[in-house]
């Protein structure tokens, strides 16, 4: 029951500050560079994300939701939204250019995850990594 | 395009399907084409069906089916190129054994999308060769008994495991006439990018579906067939059994073929010769 | 005839707190288990991609199987008006909702994902017999439970006799639901029978009345109270019309498949040379679950003896689990004929062998502590509702 109110708790200060933290990005700050992970696609000159950086905080897991269904059960590839490609442009790197996985610690996905207390349910089957083999 | 975006955003939190604006684009440019092909249909009625082949990059349609055709005269004693490239391709190598997992258990829990094996008449002392995998039915058991519809048939023929829903109750491998299917035992550290996998749900040959769906034009393969030609044995043909022109379907055309467990009616997508 | 009087039950409170303790003991290290297999994934159970269901499905379905069959005591009141069984019915209403509790308990803990339970709620396919069995297993418990309400309060006591009804046919369609679930194996030559789902029910009538008399004569002695022996004697010779059913579809089971020669092998399989699948048959459904029973319950020399009649009933019990063990898991264990007329020499699948499963304590111990929830939720409930009678004596007691 603590634990519950403590997650809670946490969940809404995370909210909060998440909130905040849009509000500064809207008003032109270079907050979006600080959380890409060293290393990622995502940072190189002139890359873009497939949607409104915004957006894509707020409701990424609806459009990957959204168009995993499509591609696996309609098989349907012509997707915008697809977990690999988010990878594939996110997973940062060590110098050497071996991918970190990205819910590794302080990586693109967990920065954000551990910090509003929400686990994610991808990685127990998909890969981490880009493929590179 | 901004436009579309912040509409989206601002629906984005009481509806769970948005409609990204490249879809929308793509649905009017599609009700464009089927006016267009529907007004063309009239006209040439056989045009319409190369239209709907075109749309390589939208759903799979059930214009194709696709299927296999193994002849076992080919398929050679001892050879397991399918199986390991099968393994590599789909990322079943990097399921790995548990430290504390007794050899002859995990032998019967790793798993196993294909597999050879050998059998002996028991009247003529014939010994014939061929791989087992998933045959895909038209009518498969294992979708039929699956509660949550995880375990599903594709319009495109490919019967396989949607795994985000799969709740690994294995009823389906109960119902399965084949053991074409596997159930993870344990944690997987690794994955190939387009072959997730995890614990405790079910899974079994999806004919490659990713390389179907990926289809940049040409002929598609998949990693057995591949393998098995590599090896010199050219036992496996992959193909789409609803088009006449089709390799797969003019074999099948000249020989006569059959299927394992023919007697349960399943009309099974894989076919075999010479057993 | 006497008023009857309901009261709850009340025994000892150092036996009473004793008894859930050492009961809750076993849950513990059951849920403990379930935690360990779900931790690990199956892969620290004797569970294989052969043998995919094991110890725990056949706890389940055996729990499940004896939920419907009991029941049977309160519907043999309500719907067949029999005056000897009226007072047990609210006592079997709750006992058949506990026993379902514990086996659906332990078939959800067996999932390869018992965290998507709210998938298995919310995403239905109607083609499968097993998302039929869920809304049959829930629509159990409202039935039998607003049916135990109608029997406890007088104020809906008029929608006893409809609810009464409702609840036996509930629970025929639930059993032929549960039987059903191989049923629709035609790919496997154990399950692939007609026959399976009206056994089930007469198994369920035989395995649920075990469970009534053990779980009556504990209830009774706990709490030291009563039971007259001609109600006794009613319900043991039942248990024995049922045993002698469960046998007599046994027998049709084994003699069909001897008869065809395709299912000949299946049947020497079970019976003779199959290692513990015939011994379980045997010693296990046979001598103790059957020849055993019968003889104690029909035999003049333990007329009067209670120690018999609850013996039967626990042996009725063991030979049931031992029929579900041969049949679910010895179903499995023999090989699928893909290719009839031929040897499979080499195979890594098992083609043509028989699958070897050695279950795990931790599976044992998930399917003992579905047992031991559903006693548990049955002492619980017993102890804080009003549903068996003060005394079960055959006559009126003594105005005192």
């Amino acid at each position: 029951m603590a634990m519950c109110v403590a997650t809670g708790l946490r969940r809404i200060a995370g909210l909060l500050v998440v909130g905040m933290a849009l509000a500064a990005l809207t008003s032109g700050t270079a907050f979006a560079v600080g959380s890409l992970s060293p290393g990622s696609k995502a940072l190189a000159p002139g890359s873009s994300c497939v949607g409104d950086p915004n957006d894509m905080r707020r409701n990424h897991m609806r459009y990957l939701n959204h168009d995993r269904d499509r591609a696996v059960q309609r098989g349907n590839r012509s997707i915008n939204h697809s977990l690999v490609g988010c990878i594939d442009c996110h997973a940062g790197r060590e110098a050497s250019g071996t991918p970190i996985p990205v819910s590794d610690k302080g990586q693109f996905c967990a920065s954000c995850h551990t910090y509003t207390g929400i686990r994610i349910n991808c990685f127990q089957c998909h890969s981490q990594v880009p493929e590179e083999r | 395009m901004s436009d579309d975006l912040n509409k989206s955003s601002a629906h984005g939190v009481d509806s769970v399907c948005v409609e990204p604006a490249l879809e929308q684009q793509q649905r009017r440019a599609f009700l464009r084409n089927t006016v267009i092909a529907a007004g063309a249909a009239v006209v040439a009625p056989g045009l319409l069906i190369t239209v709907a082949k075109a749309t390589g990059s939208g759903d799979v349609t059930s214009n194709q089916r696709w299927g296999m055709l193994i002849d076992t005269d080919k398929c050679a004693s001892g050879c397991t190129a399918c199986v390991e490239a099968c393994e590599t391709e789909n990322g079943i190598d990097l399921v790995v054994q548990p430290k504390r997992n007794p050899d002859h258990l995990w032998e019967q829990q790793r798993p196993q999308w294909i597999r050879k094996v050998k059998l002996q008449d028991q009247q003529t002392g014939v010994v014939t060769n061929l791989p087992i995998m998933c045959q895909h039915c038209e009518k498969p058991p294992c979708c039929d008994v699956c509660p949550t519809g995880a375990s599903f048939k594709r319009a495109d023929g490919i019967v396989m495991v949607d795994r985000h829903i799969c709740i690994g109750c294995r009823y389906c491998m109960m119902a399965c006439p084949y053991k074409a299917r596997s159930f993870i035992h344990q944690h997987v550290a690794e994955q190939r990018s387009h072959a997730p996998r995890g614990i405790g749900c079910v899974e079994s040959c999806n004919l490659c579906a990713h390389r179907i769906d990926r289809d940049q034009g040409g002929e598609v393969t998949t990693a057995c067939q591949d393998a098995c030609a590599a090896a010199g044995h050219h036992a496996i043909l992959f193909g789409d059994l609803k088009d006449p022109e089709s390799a797969l379907a003019k074999a099948l055309a000249e020989q006569t073929s059959r299927q394992i467990r023919a007697d349960l009616e399943l009309n099974t997508g894989v076919r075999y010769t010479n057993i | 005839m006497y008023r009857l009087h309901y009261r709850e039950l009340w025994c000892d409170p150092r036996r009473y707190w004793f008894g859930l303790g050492a009961m809750a003991g076993v849950v513990l290290i059951g849920l403990l288990s379930a935690f360990y297999m779900e931790h690990n994934g199956h892969w620290v159970t004797g569970m294989t991609n052969h043998v995919v269901w094991g110890i725990p499905h056949v706890f389940a379905i055996f729990l499940i199987v004896a939920a419907s069959g009991a029941l049977n005591v309160a519907s043999i009141g309500s719907v067949f008006g029999g005056p000897m069984y009226k007072p047990l019915g609210r006592f079997s209403a709750l006992l058949a909702i506990g026993l379902l509790a514990g086996g659906l308990m332990v078939l959800l803990l067996d999932l390869g994902r018992p965290d998507r339970l709210i998938v298995a709620m919310t995403t239905y396919n109607f083609k499968s017999i097993f998302a039929w069995n869920i809304i049959l297993y829930t629509g159990f418990f409202a039935i039998v439970g607003a049916y135990l309400w109608s029997m406890m309060d007088r104020s809906v006591n008029h929608y006893y006799k409809p609810l009464g009804f409702a609840a036996f046919f509930w629970r025929l369609i639930l059993t032929t639901g549960t039987g059903s679930i191989f049923g629709f194996l035609v790919a496997r030559e154990a399950y692939d029978a007609a026959i399976l789902a009206p056994m089930f029910i007469v198994m369920s009538f035989a395995y649920g009345l075990a469970f009534f008399i053990v779980a009556l004569m504990a209830a009774y002695w706990w709490a030291e109270r009563s039971i007259g022996d001609l109600r006794i004697a009613k319900l043991k010779n039942l248990l024995g019309v049922f045993i002698g059913g469960v046998f007599y579809f046994v027998a049709v089971y084994h003699l069909t498949n001897l008869y065809a020669a395709r299912h000949a092998d299946l049947s020497s399989f079970f019976l003779v040379s199959g290692g513990i699948y015939p011994l379980l048959f045997w010693f296990g459904y046979l001598i103790l679950g059957t020849i055993v029973p019968l003889f104690l319950i029909y035999s003049p020399a333990f007329e009067k003896s209670r120690t018999a009649v609850l013996v039967a009933a626990v042996g009725t019990l063991i030979g049931g689990f031992a029929l579900i063990y041969i049949l679910l898991i010895g179903g499995q264990a023999y090989p699928m004929n893909l290719f009839p007329g031929k040897d499979v020499l080499e195979s890594s699948m098992m083609d043509g062998q028989i699958a070897r499963y050695v279950p795990t304590f931790a599976e044992f111990a998930l399917g003992v502590a579905g047992v031991t929830v559903s006693m548990m939720m049955v002492a619980i409930a017993s102890r804080m509702l009003k549903v068996l009678p003060d005394t079960l004596e055959d006559e009126a007691p003594a105005k005192s």
